[in-house]
């Protein structure tokens, strides 16, 4: 009746059901591009703040660009995940839950080892970036896997 | 984990002629969610059930199979 299938396999959006899917989204999309594009600007706007030195902990940035960064994270982390989350079926919403653990898990596995590391003078001191960035690269390998296994 | 439960969810589906993404848009979930639950991947919710249920005028028992026989401990 409504829905059709295309040449290619793909079923072309024809009834109430694939406009409102595609609609929902389409609605996804924007959120993630808001939260995207509130990144960029974040980070353009330290690449043209940090003296010619990223990431360097001796470079400071202007207190008032500091408190925008930290701001706009926070409304893009918390304002964009509600507004995701309302859009999110069940699914996705569970996969999502078992990725942040599976993140949550490399992180309280890697860095009690690489304390006991440290304290025993095999390794430089943990750096909290790279523990950020593993948990991070962790979540999102796990969500892929539960997306797409 | 336990075992999946089984549904005719693709063959009511069928009957209807809609594809995943009708489906998943008339209930509120998306194509791959529909997807995840016809392949037993995911089982839904009892709410969810529930709007499956009444989207096909069919009882939760209709759709969904748990694979035992109906019998209940009773404490």
């Amino acid at each position: 009746m409504m829905a059709r299938v295309g040449r290619s396999g793909v079923s072309e959006a024809q009834g109430p059901g694939e406009r409102r899917e595609r609609a929902r989204r389409n609605r996804r999309l924007w959120i993630i591009a808001g939260a995207f594009a509130i990144g960029l600007v974040a980070g353009f706007a330290s690449g043209f703040h940090d003296g010619g030195r990223p990431f360097e902990p001796g470079a400071p940035w202007p207190p008032a660009m500091a408190i925008a960064i930290a701001a706009s994270y926070l409304v893009a982390a918390v304002g964009g995940g509600i507004l995701l989350a309302r859009h999110t079926d069940e699914v996705a919403l569970q996969n999502q839950y078992k990725a942040v653990a599976v993140g949550a898990l490399c992180y309280v596995i890697a860095y009690p080892i690489w304390f006991a590391l440290w304290m025993g003078a095999l390794l430089p001191e943990p750096i909290h970036l790279a523990l950020f960035i593993l948990f991070m690269a962790a979540t999102m390998l796990a969500s892929l896997y539960y997306r797409f296994r | 984990m336990g075992a999946h439960v089984k549904n005719r969810l693709r063959v009511l589906r069928a009957e209807r002629g809609w594809s995943q993404a009708e489906l998943g848009g008339r209930l509120g979930v998306s194509r791959q969610a529909v997807n995840a639950i016809e392949t037993g991947k995911h089982d839904p919710s009892l709410p969810l059930a529930f709007r499956l249920a009444r989207l096909f005028g069919a009882g939760i028992e209709e759709i969904f199979d748990d694979g035992e026989s109906g019998e209940i401990w009773r404490v």
